[in-house]
C-alpha cells in the first residue's frame, strides 16, 4: 500500500501523537470521509531563539515570525500564546531547572514524591530531586475519553525514542510515564504490518497461516496476556501499598495489550465511534 | 581460609550499637521510634565499642519498594535459567534515562511500550525454547501432560526463584492446555516460557516473607535470601547450590549466608557483576567515539573504546582478587592490564603488546597514574567532547567518593553564567565562576578538585601543557574538608582519599544505594554502622565489605510499607 505523505501527517507527527490513524489509512474511513478528530501535542524542548519565533503585531492584527512562516496557509487558524507562566513548575522545591518543566507542562503536576497519600503536597525539606508527575498528561486524558476503540489509542513519538531524560512530558497516570518510539523503521512496522492490502474495502486479510514457531506462539497471544493478567490479581493481596500501585499500574498495561492483540486479527477494522 | 575472620562467628561482639554515641554526642537513640535515630557518621570509629548488635526488635529497615529485574539483569537471567542455550531478547526495555542506579524502581517502571517490548522478548524466547526443545526438555518427545508439567515445576521455580504455589502450577498448566489443543507440543511449551517470562513473579524481585505481617515488616524466605545473594553477586538468578540451601532452609543463619558470600566472591561469574557495581558507583560509562571531537582526538577509534572500557573491569578485576583488595588498592594500585592501543594512550612502550588483543600486565607511569581516578575510563566519561570539565570531576570526587550533597544549580544558572575571555584556560574560566555571585557557592566545592586532573585531557591521556603551550596548572583543593586540603595533581588525590575516612564511610553508602535501589533511610542506620564498622575492622577490605553486606538486618529483613521515609 502506498501511503501519501499527506495521509501520514494526518495522523502523526510531532513527538506525541493522540488518537486514532489506523482508520485514515485502512480505506473505511469515518462517515462523511472526514477523519476522525486527532488532538496533536509537539514539543520542541530547549526553546526556540525568540527574536525569531516571537509573532509581531496586535493581538487582532499580527504578523508571523520568520520560525512560524511555514504555517502561512493556517494563519487564520492559529492562536499563538505567550507569556504563559508554568506555575506548578515552582511547585517542585528541590529540582534542578529542567525536569519538572517538561513534566509539569501537560500535567499540571507537581512530582509523585513531593504528594502525600492524601494528596497534600509534602513541605519542601522531604522534596525529591526528580521523579514522574503526579497525574496524567492532557493528551492521555483525552485519547482516553474519545476511546475509539484503535489498536493504538496515541501514537508517542520522540527524536531519540526512549531517552526522553528530562524531557518525559507524556504520563498516562500519577507515576507512569509513556516512553517514547523514535526509530522510524520499528514505528511503521508496529503500526502498519497488519493493515489491510489495498483495494479489499478495508476488509483484513485473513491471519496467515503460522508457519515457524514464533508466528505459532504469537497466534496465542490472548491467551498468554489473559494468565499474565490473572498472576498480577494472585499477588495483589499481598503488597504494600506502593508496591500494589506500580503493579496495579503494570497490570493495567497487560490489559491493554491484551485489547489490542486479544484474539482478534489484529488488522481488522474497528467500528465507528462512539456518538 | 578467610582473610576476614572478624567476620566470622565473631562478627556479633565487633558490631556496634545503633544506640551508643557514634560519631556525635546529641545522637537520640534509636530503638523502636526508628524514623528519628541518629545520623550516620561518615566516618568509622576507630577501635569500634563492643557493643551488642542490632539484634533490638525496634531496629528493622527502612521501607524497601520491591525491585523490577533490569535489563541487564533480565539478559543474564534469560542465559542462566536455560543454561545458555536460548539467546536473551535484544527487544527487552533499556531502563528509563536517569541518574542514579539501575536498579532504582523509577528507572525500571513499565509503560505500555516497554510492557509491549517484554512480551515481544518473551515470544524469541519462546520460540527458541520450541525450537530446541529435545536439549531443554528431555521428556518432550511423549509430549505428555506429565511433561509439560516437569517443564513447568522445573523451569518455573528457577524463573520465579522459589517453588511455584498449586495457584500458579494450575494456572500454567491449564494455559498448556488451552493452546495444546490446537498447537504442537514444542510451540504449547514456548508458549507456556511465553507466559512465564511476563509474569511479575519472575520479573519483579518478590520479598513477601513467609506470612502476611501486621507490622508491615517481613523476615526474608531462604529463597527470598537466595534471590537476593543471586542478584548481588551474579546480578541474575541464584546458582544451584543457593537454591539448594534455600530449598533446605540453609540461609537464615548468619555464619550460612557468609559462607555462601565468600563461595560467590570466588566465583569468577561475580567479577564482572561486582566490576558493573564500582562502574555505576563512579558513574563510568562506555567511551563513544563519536561523542569526542575526532579532530583533536584520531586515535579514538572503536579498537581504543572498547579497549578502554575493559581496562576498567580488569582493574576491578585485579583489585578485587589481589590480596590487597581494599579501598587504598582501589585509588593508589598503578596496576593495569594494556593492549598496544592503551599503551599508547597511557605514554608505556607500545611494543610491549603486539595489538589490540594481546592483553599484558603492566605497572603504569610512577609519576602520572595510579589507582581508579586515573583510568581512562572514568576520565573520558567526566569530560565533554573536546574540552575537560573540572565541573564534572570534581562533582563526582564531591558526590560519589565523599557522598557530599551538592545543590541543584537554581533555574536561572546559564543567564548568571560569566563570560570568559577567548582562548582562556579552564583554570582562568573556572576561577571567573568561582567568583561570580549565585555560582560561586557551589563551584568552590567542586572545581577546585576537578582543575588537579588537568593533567587528563577529555579521553584521559596525559599531558603536561596544553595545545597552547600553557604549562599545566594541577594544583588542586578540597573545601571545607577536614581530613582532605589542597593536593598536587590526580594522584595526590587519590593518595589522600585512599586513607581519607570520608571516603571509606561513603563507599559503603553507595553499595548499599546499588543493592537496594534506594537511598538509605533512617532505620538502615543500625545495619550500616554495622558495615561501615566491619569494614575497618577489615583494613577496608571490599570483598569484606561485601561480605558484611549481606549480614545485615537490611539485607534479611523488609518493610513492605511507606513508614514515612520517602525512599
Amino acid at each position: 500500500m502506498k501511503l501519501s505523505r499527506r495521509m501520514f501527517l494526518q495522523g502523526a507527527g510531532g513527538m506525541a501523537v493522540g488518537l486514532p490513524l489506523l482508520e485514515a489509512t485502512s480505506g473505511r474511513a469515518w462517515a462523511q470521509n472526514r477523519g476522525p478528530k486527532r488532538f496533536i501535542v509537539f514539543m520542541t524542548p530547549q526553546g526556540f531563539i525568540m527574536d525569531a519565533w516571537r509573532p509581531t503585531g496586535s493581538q487582532s492584527n499580527w504578523q508571523l515570525s520568520q520560525i512560524l512562516q511555514p504555517l502561512a496557509p493556517y494563519k487564520q487558524k492559529l492562536n499563538v500564546i505567550q507569556r504563559m507562566n508554568n506555575d506548578v513548575n515552582e511547585l517542585n522545591r528541590n529540582a534542578n531547572a529542567h525536569n519538572p518543566a517538561a513534566r509539569t507542562l501537560l500535567t499540571c503536576q507537581p512530582f509523585a514524591g513531593n504528594v502525600n497519600a492524601n494528596g497534600s503536597l509534602r513541605s519542601p525539606g522531604q522534596h525529591v530531586e526528580n521523579g514522574f508527575a503526579n497525574g496524567p498528561s492532557i493528551d492521555q486524558v483525552i485519547a482516553q475519553r474519545l476511546n475509539a476503540g484503535t489498536p493504538f489509542r496515541s501514537l508517542d513519538l520522540g527524536i531519540g525514542g526512549a531517552d526522553t531524560n528530562e524531557n518525559q512530558l507524556l504520563h498516562a497516570a500519577a507515576d507512569d510515564p509513556v516512553t517514547l518510539l523514535g526509530d522510524p523503521r520499528d514505528v511503521f512496522n508496529r503500526l502498519f504490518i497488519n493493515l489491510p492490502p489495498p483495494g479489499s474495502g478495508g476488509e483484513a486479510p485473513p491471519p496467515p497461516a503460522p508457519v515457524n514457531a514464533i508466528d505459532r506462539i504469537r497466534a496465542r497471544r490472548g491467551s498468554v496476556l489473559d494468565t499474565v493478567y490473572k498472576s498480577f490479581g494472585r499477588l495483589q493481596a499481598r503488597l504494600g501499598s506502593s508496591d500494589r500501585a506500580r503493579l496495579e499500574a503494570h497490570a493495567e498495561k497487560i490489559r491493554d495489550l491484551e485489547l489490542r492483540f486479544g484474539n482478534t486479527p489484529i488488522g481488522e477494522p474497528p467500528g465507528p465511534p462512539p456518538a | 581460609m578467610s582473610r576476614y575472620p572478624s567476620l566470622g562467628a565473631g562478627f556479633l561482639l565487633i558490631a556496634v550499637s545503633c544506640s551508643g554515641t557514634i560519631g556525635d554526642p546529641g545522637l537520640p537513640s534509636s530503638g523502636a521510634s526508628g524514623s528519628d535515630g541518629p545520623v550516620i557518621p561518615d566516618r568509622p570509629v576507630d577501635p569500634p565499642p563492643p557493643v551488642p548488635a542490632c539484634t533490638d526488635p525496634g531496629v528493622k529497615p527502612s521501607f524497601m519498594p520491591t525491585l523490577r529485574l533490569t535489563r541487564d539483569q533480565y539478559t543474564n537471567v534469560i542465559q542462566d535459567l536455560f543454561e545458555g542455550q536460548v539467546a536473551p531478547s535484544d527487544v527487552f526495555p533499556r531502563g528509563i534515562d536517569r541518574k542514579g542506579y539501575s536498579t532504582h524502581p523509577e528507572a525500571n517502571v513499565v509503560s505500555l511500550l516497554a510492557a509491549e517490548d517484554i512480551l515481544r522478548a518473551a515470544e524469541e524466547v519462546g520460540a527458541q525454547i520450541a525450537e530446541s526443545i529435545d536439549q531443554i526438555l528431555p521428556c518432550a518427545s511423549s509430549a505428555s501432560p506429565t511433561c509439560a508439567q516437569t517443564f513447568i515445576n522445573t523451569y518455573g521455580k528457577r524463573a520465579f526463584r522459589r517453588p511455584l504455589t498449586r495457584d500458579e502450577q494450575d494456572d500454567l498448566a491449564a494455559l498448556f492446555v488451552e493452546v495444546r489443543r490446537d498447537t504442537p507440543f514444542a510451540e504449547s511449551i514456548g508458549i507456556v516460557t511465553t507466559a512465564i517470562l511476563q509474569m511479575p513473579q519472575f520479573l519483579y524481585v518478590l520479598e513477601l516473607g513467609q506470612t502476611t505481617s501486621t507490622s508491615g515488616i517481613v523476615a526474608l524466605t531462604n529463597h527470598e535470601l537466595a534471590q537476593r545473594l543471586g542478584l548481588l553477586f551474579l546480578n541474575s538468578l541464584p546458582d544451584a547450590p543457593l537454591i539448594e540451601a534455600a530449598d533446605r532452609g540453609e540461609l537464615s543463619a548468619p555464619e550460612q549466608l557468609q559462607e555462601q558470600a565468600e563461595r560467590l566472591l570466588n566465583d569468577p561469574r561475580s567479577q564482572p557483576v561486582l566490576a558493573n557495581f564500582f562502574k555505576e558507583w563512579l558513574e563510568v560509562e562506555p567511551v563513544d567515539p563519536t561523542q569526542k571531537n575526532a579532530g583533536r582526538f584520531p586515535q579514538l577509534d572503536d579498537d581504543l573504546a572498547a579497549s578502554i572500557d575493559r581496562e576498567f573491569e580488569e582493574f576491578i578485576k585485579i583489585v578485587l582478587s589481589s590480596e590487597e583488595d581494599t579501598l587504598d588498592a582501589l585509588f593508589s594500585s598503578r596496576e593495569a592490564m594494556v593492549n598496544r592501543p592503551l599503551a599508547e594512550l597511557y605514554g608505556l612502550d607500545p611494543s610491549i603488546s603486539s595489538g589490540v588483543d594481546d592483553w599484558v600486565s603492566v605497572q603504569l607511569p610512577e609519576q602520572e597514574r595510579a589507582g581508579v581516578l586515573t583510568r581512562a575510563a572514568l576520565l573520558s566519561t567526566h569530560a565533554h567532547r573536546t574540552l575537560t570539565s573540572p565541573v564534572f570531576r570534581g562533582h563526582l570526587v564531591r558526590t560519589q567518593i565523599l557522598c557530599d550533597t551538592i545543590p541543584n544549580p537554581p533555574p536561572d544558572a546559564n543567564s548568571q553564567a560569566p563570560a570568559y575571555p577567548e582562548d582562556s584556560s579552564p583554570r582562568t574560566r573556572s576561577e571567573i565562576l568561582q567568583a561570580a555571585p549565585t555560582c560561586g557557592t557551589c563551584h568552590v566545592q567542586m572545581d577546585p578538585i576537578g582543575l588537579g586532573f588537568e593533567n587528563f585531557d577529555a579521553i584521559g591521556a596525559y599531558r603536561t601543557e596544553y595545545l597552547t603551550g600553557e604549562i599545566i596548572d594541577n594544583s588542586g583543593e578540597v573545601l571545607d574538608n577536614d581530613e582532605l586540603d589542597t593536593f598536587a595533581g590526580g594522584l595526590d588525590l587519590s593518595q589522600q582519599l585512599a586513607t581519607a575516612d570520608a571516603a571509606r564511610g561513603c563507599v559503603p553508602k553507595q553499595l548499599f544505594r546499588y543493592m537496594y535501589g534506594r537511598k538509605e533511610g533512617e532505620r538502615d542506620k543500625c545495619s550500616l554502622i554495622q558495615v561501615t564498622s566491619q569494614f575497618n575492622q577489615s583494613r577496608y577490605s571490599l570483598r569484606g565489605l561485601l561480605t558484611s553486606m549481606v549480614l545485615t538486618d537490611t539485607f534479611r529483613y523488609r518493610t513492605t510499607a511507606e513508614d514515612g521515609v520517602v525512599p
